[in-house]
C-alpha cells in the first residue's frame, strides 16, 4: 500500500513538471528556427550553417536551460532565414535581368 | 597551519587577479566588430538589425572586463550573428530595389519597341508586384518593432511612472527608494530588474537619452546634488552594461532643484526623490 502510494506520489510530480511551461525565451529560439525551416533554409547553401548552428545552440539550450544559447539560436536562425530571403532576392532579380537583356537583345 | 593560510591567501589573491582580468577578444568578437564597422550606418532598410547588432556587440565587448569567459564567447557569437543579419537584410533589400529598377527597365523598352500591350502590362504587374511586396514587408517589420516596443513599455508601466512630457519627450520616473539604498548612491535588491527593463526598452527607441538624478530638499543642497549626480551616473553606467550605447547617453544631477512634489509633506518628498531617464524628443 505504501508503495502503492508512493508510485502515486511520483506520478503526480512527474505530471505536474511535465506539464510546466517552457519559458519564452526557449519558446522564440524554437519559433525562429521553424520559421528560418519555414522559409527554406535548408534548401539554400548560403542558409545552411547559420540554421546548423541555430539548431545545435537550440538543442544545447534545451539540454542545459541556459537562456543565453536560446538567444544564440535565435540570433542564427534569424541569419539563416535573412539569408535564404536574399539568396531568392537575387535569384527573382537575375531572372529579371535576364527578361531585360534578352528584350535589349531583341 | 601557517603554510595552509598562506596558500589559502596565495589561492584567494590568484582568484581575485583572475576575477579581474581583461579577457583577449574571440575571434567571433574580432568579426562582429570589423563587420560592424563595414555596416552603412545612414541605410534605412537595416536599421532595426543594426540596432540590435550594436546592442549585442556592446555586450560582448563589456563582457570582455572580467566576464566568466564562455558567457563572453556566447555574447560574442551573438553579436557576430546579429552583424551578419543586418548586412543580409541590407543586401536583400538592395536586391529587391534593383529588381524593381530593372522591372522599370524591362517595361520602358517593352513599349518602345513597341511590345503588345497584354506583355507591357505583365511586366508592369510583375513590377508593382515587387514594389508592394517590399513595401508590406517594410510595413510590417515597423509594426512589429511598434509591438515589441509596446511591450518593453508595459514592463516598466509596472514600477515606473512614464509621461510623454511635450517639452522633453518621454520621461521614464523611477523612485529613488526603489533603486537605490537610503541616503546612498548604491542600487538597491530591486535595481538590477528595474533598469534592466529601462535597458531593453532604450534599445528598442534610439532617441538620445538622459538620465536625471533628483532629491527632495532634506539634508544640504551641495550633498543632495552630488548625492544626484552618483545615482545618476550608476544608472547610466549600468544601462551602457547592459547595451545600450554610450554615445546616445548622459547623466546628469539636479540634486534638489526640480521637485516635482511638495517638500512640505512626506509623500511629497518621496515623489522628488527620483531617477528621470528622459527620452529626448526629436527636435523638428
Amino acid at each position: 500500500m505504501r508503495h502503492v502510494r508512493l508510485s502515486l506520489l511520483l506520478c503526480v510530480l512527474g505530471c505536474a513538471t511535465a506539464q510546466q511551461e517552457a519559458p519564452k525565451w526557449l519558446n522564440d529560439a524554437q519559433g525562429a528556427v521553424q520559421t528560418a525551416q519555414a522559409a527554406g533554409a535548408d534548401q539554400i547553401p548560403a542558409a545552411q550553417e547559420a540554421l546548423a548552428k541555430a539548431n545545435q545552440a537550440l538543442a544545447k539550450a534545451k539540454a542545459t536551460m541556459n537562456s543565453m544559447q536560446g538567444t544564440l539560436a535565435t540570433s542564427q536562425a534569424d541569419l539563416a532565414k535573412n539569408l535564404t530571403t536574399e539568396a531568392k532576392n537575387k535569384t527573382t532579380l537575375q531572372s529579371a535581368m535576364t527578361t531585360l537583356n534578352g528584350l535589349k537583345a531583341q | 597551519m601557517t603554510q595552509t593560510r598562506k596558500m589559502l591567501a596565495v589561492a584567494a589573491a590568484a582568484a581575485l587577479l583572475a576575477g579581474c582580468s581583461t579577457l583577449e577578444p574571440s575571434p567571433a568578437l574580432v568579426s562582429a566588430r570589423s563587420g560592424y564597422q563595414a555596416l552603412n550606418p545612414n541605410n534605412p532598410d537595416n536599421a532595426f538589425e543594426r540596432g540590435q547588432a550594436e546592442a549585442a556587440l556592446q555586450k560582448a565587448n563589456n563582457c570582455l572586463k572580467g566576464g566568466d569567459p564562455a558567457t563572453c564567447q556566447a555574447l560574442a557569437d551573438i553579436a557576430n550573428a546579429k552583424v551578419q543579419n543586418a548586412d543580409a537584410v541590407a543586401r536583400a533589400a538592395e536586391a529587391t530595389e534593383k529588381t524593381v529598377k530593372v522591372q522599370d527597365e524591362t517595361i520602358s523598352i517593352g513599349r518602345a519597341k513597341g511590345m503588345a500591350a497584354q506583355q507591357v502590362t505583365a511586366a508592369a504587374t510583375a513590377a508593382t508586384a515587387a514594389t508592394e511586396e517590399q513595401i508590406a514587408k517594410q510595413k510590417a517589420a515597423l509594426a512589429a518593432a511598434d509591438a515589441e516596443r509596446q511591450r518593453a513599455l508595459n514592463t516598466l508601466k509596472s514600477f515606473a511612472n512614464i509621461v510623454e512630457d511635450k517639452e522633453r519627450g518621454l520621461v521614464i520616473s523611477i523612485g529613488g527608494e526603489t533603486l537605490f539604498k537610503t541616503n546612498s548612491a548604491k542600487f538597491g535588491p530591486s535595481a538590477n530588474q528595474e533598469l534592466t527593463a529601462v535597458a531593453l526598452y532604450l534599445q528598442l527607441d534610439p532617441r538620445p537619452t538622459v538620465v536625471e538624478g533628483h532629491t527632495d530638499n532634506t539634508g544640504k543642497p551641495e550633498y543632495n546634488m552630488k548625492l544626484s549626480q552618483d545615482r545618476a551616473q550608476n544608472v547610466m553606467d549600468f544601462l551602457v552594461g547592459q547595451g545600450v550605447s554610450k554615445d546616445r547617453i548622459t547623466a546628469v544631477g539636479f540634486g534638489e532643484t526640480r521637485p516635482i512634489g511638495d517638500n512640505k509633506t512626506k509623500k511629497g518628498r518621496a515623489i522628488n526623490r527620483r531617477v528621470d531617464v528622459v527620452m529626448v524628443k526629436a527636435t523638428q
